[in-house]
């Protein structure tokens, strides 16, 4: 825990005020890791894995 | 072609079957002064008022490439209390992630952002949100969708958003909280 500044608001008075309270930091969470749709069409392209949708038609 | 309300079965429609529902602010605040690890909206009754939508602009202080704001209920910080998945669209890639955590919304150096958590309970009477939120600039364009749960069955009487780095939700965040009365 440590001392941080909060924002917090009462929704019965409208107001809101800066404090500072005990906080403990929510966990890191990595950022997921994606799939890159043109760069795997290209690669199974390459491998002649499959064919460019224009070149079917 | 005619639009506009007509009898139902052939029976009049009566004033109060005429009334329908409006969407109302419950309250609405803005981070002054400082920038801040969190910000916590206190006052509210989820299991009366039913569902609420909350319109988020968070201004982001981070100087991180990837950090991310949680949300909790009440006095439950415990993170594994929660759970999130993730689906995001960033140009051509796709992103998919399941925590067991409350992560709310993207939270970039950076980047600008709009968006919208839908909260309302489920028939198990968990607390449980669907979050959209967009950021961008320019090309970099992101979606994100999320869902959101608390495995806690409590009445929600107040919501908070921490970042995961301290100091990093900026002055001019807004969080508009509406319901449907």
């Amino acid at each position: 825990m440590a001392i941080r500044k909060v924002w917090i608001h009462d929704a019965k008075t409208g107001e809101g005020r800066l404090e500072t309270k005990d906080i403990v930091l929510p966990p890191v969470v990595p950022e997921p890791k994606g799939i890159d749709f043109d760069k795997l069409k290209a690669l199974l392209q390459a491998k002649g894995l499959i064919q460019d949708t224009a070149e079917v038609e | 072609m005619f639009f506009g309300a007509r009898n139902v079965l052939g029976s009049n429609i009566s004033a109060d079957e005429m009334a329908f529902n409006t969407i109302q602010e419950v309250t609405s605040t803005t981070v002054t002064g400082s920038a801040v690890t969190s910000v916590q909206i206190t006052g509210l009754d989820l299991d009366t008022d039913g569902m609420y939508i909350i319109f988020v602009n968070p201004v982001s202080a981070s100087t991180d490439s990837w950090k991310s704001i949680h949300m909790t209920c009440n006095a439950d910080t415990t993170a594994t209390n929660y759970y999130s998945q993730h689906l995001q669209g960033f140009g051509a890639a796709a992103s998919a992630q399941n925590s067991n955590s409350g992560i709310c919304l993207r939270h970039v150096a950076g980047e600008e952002y709009t968006g919208f958590i839908y909260i309302t309970k489920t028939s198990g009477n968990k607390p449980m949100a669907v979050i959209n939120n967009a950021a961008y600039p320019d090309s970099n364009m992101a979606i994100v969708l999320r869902g959101w749960a608390w495995t806690g069955t409590a009445n929600v009487t107040s919501l908070t958003w921490t970042s995961d780095t301290a100091n990093s939700i900026g002055v001019g965040s807004t969080f508009k909280v509406y319901k449907v009365a």
